[in-house]
């Protein structure tokens, strides 16, 4: 009798657990839901946004279909505006730029908040990715990432980190198969750093700082929530999306390797990127072989391993993660711990025999 | 004459008394399987001891490679020809006012720290100019890395030479804290791992030696 009790009491609520446990498990193995794109609001006809400062060093160049405005709120000072050629107008504290900013919150949490996320390698150097939500507590772009529509022009691509996205010098973002800029968007936790050269591509909504080095340029936003804009010779143009995308791209998918949605990433890229067939899709000549493996991410261990390139490191990363030095034997003890301390609760409060 | 009892009803009985035994055995055997990882962590603890290497001396540091590496080399050119594989053994770290002495191993996952020290792979190596980050675990290597000084001696060798750093600071950071390990146009030596050093539990603190290069 007491068993029959017990069925029905604690053996019953393990029935809904077990497939609910099963299900969280496979959820993110299902394929990626066709996303909408980041509503921007009124941010949209800024191509620079910030919010303490802007700074410009050298001739940088603002403009694009979709605006060309830059706006700053609640910071007044955009130094070396001077040298700054701009299709559309400055607002500087106004209610315009305002507005913008509180749009630009919108779209942040908007963005923050797609799921799926699909988990991604630090370096997102030498990988092609299909449409989907991307994350990584750091995102790194050392040489080229490819975004793949796989023909559809509305296909949205959101990258998530909770802290920085950084790339290095003459990185690069390749759109293939009818990707359109204006579909991509990065929610970066921090700040987010472009290394010299770097030719960039969609929306970029920091929520602390963006520092453009020179000569980087970008075909999207730089949208800085608190933070400053730091410019230095770029170009930024902030296009509509195009109705139609022609590009007559034969079935040049095929050819690019990386599985998207595997979290291994890396691959033997400096071979994948040079998929001789790719060479079909114009923008594929941008995709120099990424040279050497300066792929920083620790998370890639096997494929550095892989490449015996032996370019020794040259520099360290800007803002790394530091090492999780805890030892793993603290948690097993602490589950240890709240297993033995359910298992006492239990036992105390079973219910005695009849 | 009693009617017997068909198979299947004593099966189910016995199913029964199994699936029984099972429930009331449920806090129990959540009482032992918690005391048991209690104990295995404890053991796997006190057993994960590193081989210290023989420490080396001051005098014998500066005898063995030349001096010159720790002055003009490291910007004049490349102190290493390669990139050391992941969980490769770069070399020896000693803290000589500790009279400890480590190995060093590159990368820093749980594999190569229970062996020694790790140095973080996205960091320069040791000697070379900017920040060369070491980690290793604070119940084990780096236990008593709070016990360093500010102007205490570090000496790393590695197949570049022996490289001498001077401690310069220490503080306790947040283990997220993202500008610890940022490039330096001098050489700094990192030495990270987690804190509070005697905490039983999960840290989210993090303590920090930084040392420059002579």
């Amino acid at each position: 009798m007491a068993n029959t009790s017990f069925k029905t009491s604690k053996a019953r609520f393990l029935i809904p657990v077990v497939p609910l446990v099963a299900i969280a498990l496979l959820i993110p193995s299902f394929g990626q839901a066709a996303q909408s794109p980041v509503s921007l609001g009124t941010t949209s006809n800024f191509a620079v946004l910030a919010g303490s400062t802007i700074t410009n060093t050298g001739p940088t160049t603002i403009g694009g279909t979709a605006g060309g405005d830059v706006g700053l709120a609640p910071g007044t000072a955009f130094t070396g505006s001077a040298s700054v050629t701009m299709s559309g107008v400055q607002h500087l504290a106004d209610t315009v730029a305002v507005d913008a900013k509180t749009a630009l919150v919108a779209a942040y949490n908007d963005a923050a908040g797609r799921t799926p996320v699909t988990s991604v390698a630090t370096e997102l150097g030498g990988t092609t990715l299909t449409p989907g939500v991307y994350g990584n507590p750091t995102l790194g772009l050392t040489g080229t990432l490819t975004l793949d529509a796989q023909g559809d022009p509305n296909a949205v691509f959101i990258f998530q980190t909770s802290s920085t996205l950084i790339t290095a010098s003459s990185s690069s973002v390749n759109m293939i198969n009818g990707t359109q800029a204006c579909n991509v968007f990065w929610q970066v936790g921090s700040s987010a750093t472009f290394g010299t050269s770097t030719s960039f591509i969609g929306h970029v909504m920091a929520m602390a700082s963006i520092t453009a080095t020179t000569g980087a340029t970008f075909r999207g936003q730089l949208l800085a929530r608190d933070g400053a804009v730091t410019l230095d010779t770029n170009t930024i143009t902030n296009d509509a999306c195009a109705a139609v995308v022609p590009t007559a791209t034969p079935s040049a998918s095929a050819t690019v390797t990386a599985t998207p949605s595997a979290s291994a990433t890396v691959t033997a890229s400096p071979s994948a990127s040079a998929t001789p067939s790719a060479s079909a899709t114009p923008a594929a000549s941008e995709s120099s072989v990424p040279e050497a493996s300066a792929t920083p991410s620790e998370s890639a261990s096997a494929s550095e391993s892989a490449s015996p390139e032996s370019t020794p490191v040259e520099t360290t990363i800007t803002g790394g993660e530091l090492p999780n030095t805890e030892t793993p034997w603290n948690l097993i003890g602490l589950v240890g711990a709240a297993i033995l301390l359910v298992g006492s609760l239990i036992w105390v409060f079973r219910k005695p025999r009849a | 004459m009693p009617k017997p009892i068909p198979v299947s009803e004593k099966a189910k009985v016995l199913a029964k008394r199994l699936s029984g035994g099972l429930i009331k055995a449920w806090a129990p055997g959540l009482v032992a399987l918690g005391l048991a990882l209690i104990v295995y962590a404890m053991a796997q603890n006190s057993l994960s001891v590193v081989e210290p290497v023989t420490a080396v001396s001051p005098s014998a540091t500066s005898a063995v490679p030349p001096s010159s590496n720790n002055t003009a080399a490291p910007v004049a050119k490349p102190l290493y020809d390669r990139k050391p594989e992941l969980d490769e053994l770069l070399g020896t770290i000693t803290l000589p006012t500790l009279d400890l002495s480590w190995p060093i191993y590159e990368g820093t996952t749980n594999k190569q720290l229970d062996k020694g020290v790790g140095h973080y792979v996205n960091s320069v190596l040791p000697g070379m100019s900017d920040n060369s980050v070491l980690s290793g675990h604070r119940t084990s290597v780096f236990n008593r890395l709070g016990e360093l000084r500010i102007g205490d001696e570090i000496f790393v060798e590695t197949s570049a030479g022996t490289f001498t750093y001077r401690v310069e600071l220490t503080r306790v950071v947040k283990r997220t804290d993202r500008t610890v390990i940022v490039p330096t146009p001098t050489g700094i030596l990192t030495l990270s791992t987690c804190w509070p050093f005697n905490h039983a539990g999960i840290t989210t603190q993090a303590y920090i030696v930084t040392a420059t290069l002579q």
